[in-house]
C-alpha cells in the first residue's frame, strides 16, 4: 500500500515535459543499442560494403521516426492538452542546460572522427584508434546519439532535482 | 545543492487564499506545477514577470511574497 502511494506520488511529481524527455531518452538509447549491435554483429566483409552501411543508416532513420511517432502517440494518450503547451521559463532553462554537455560530447566525437579520417588518409595504421571500415562515419553517428543521450539525461536530472542552476 | 537566497511565502499565501493548490496557482500564473513547486522550495528563482504574476494572484505587493536573504 505504501509502495503504491510512493509510485503515485512519483508519477504526480512528473511533469509532462519530464515524461517527454524520458521517452526521448529511452528511444535514443534504443537506437544507439541497435546501431552498436548491428555493427558488432556484422561480418568483416559486410562492414566493408558501402550499401550495407547506407542500409544501416536508413534503418536507424526509419526506427527513429517510427519510435518518435509511437512515443508522441503514447504521450497524447497521457495528456492531449499538454502537448500543445509551450515550455515555461524554467523548462526552457532546463532544455538549454542540457545543450552544453551534449555539445562537448559532440565536439569530442567530431575531433576523434577527424583524427581517424586523417590517420586513414595518411596510412598511419598503427595510430588508428579503430580498425573499422567507414569508422569516421560511425564515430560521428555514435557521437551524435551519445550527445542526445547526455542532453536528455542532463535535462532529466536537473528537472528531477529542481537544481536548474547547479 | 544549497537553496537560493530568495525566500518566499507562497505556501503561507496559498493557505490564506483558501488552500489554493499548486496546480491552480500554476494555471493562473501560466507555468507548470513543477515550476511552482521549485519556486516554493526556493530551488528556482522566477523571472520578474512570473514573480509579479504570483503577487498579483494573491493581490499583495511583490515584497510580501519574495524576500532576499543572503
Amino acid at each position: 500500500m505504501e509502495s503504491n502511494n510512493k509510485i503515485k506520488a512519483f508519477l504526480d511529481s512528473l511533469s509532462f515535459r519530464d515524461l517527454t524527455i524520458a521517452i526521448e531518452f529511452l528511444v535514443t538509447g534504443y537506437i544507439l543499442y541497435f546501431y552498436l549491435g548491428e555493427i558488432t554483429a556484422a561480418t568483416e566483409q559486410l562492414r566493408q560494403d558501402p550499401s550495407w552501411v547506407s542500409g544501416l543508416l536508413l534503418k536507424v532513420i526509419v526506427i527513429s521516426i517510427v519510435t518518435s511517432i509511437a512515443g508522441q502517440l503514447l504521450l497524447s494518450f497521457v495528456s492531449d492538452k499538454d502537448m500543445d503547451k509551450p515550455l515555461d521559463e524554467r523548462e526552457k532553462l532546463i532544455a538549454l542546460s542540457g545543450c552544453k554537455p551534449a555539445y562537448w560530447v559532440l565536439q569530442v566525437g567530431v575531433c576523434i572522427s577527424i583524427f581517424q579520417y586523417s590517420a586513414e588518409a595518411q596510412n598511419w595504421s598503427q595510430a588508428l584508434p579503430f580498425e573499422l571500415p567507414f569508422a569516421p562515419l560511425h564515430i560521428l553517428v555514435i557521437a551524435f546519439l551519445l550527445a542526445e543521450l547526455v542532453s536528455y539525461g542532463t535535462q532529466l536530472v536537473k528537472a528531477r532535482l529542481g537544481a536548474v542552476y547547479g | 545543492m544549497a537553496d537560493l537566497p530568495i525566500k518566499n511565502k507562497i505556501r503561507m499565501l496559498r493557505f490564506m487564499s483558501g488552500e489554493m493548490t499548486q496546480k491552480e496557482l500554476a494555471e493562473r500564473v501560466g507555468v507548470t506545477r513543477q515550476t511552482i513547486m521549485a519556486v516554493e522550495a526556493a530551488k528556482y528563482s522566477p523571472s520578474l514577470e512570473v514573480a509579479f504574476k504570483i503577487a498579483h494572484v494573491f493581490n499583495v505587493p511583490i515584497e510580501e511574497v519574495f524576500e532576499y536573504q543572503p
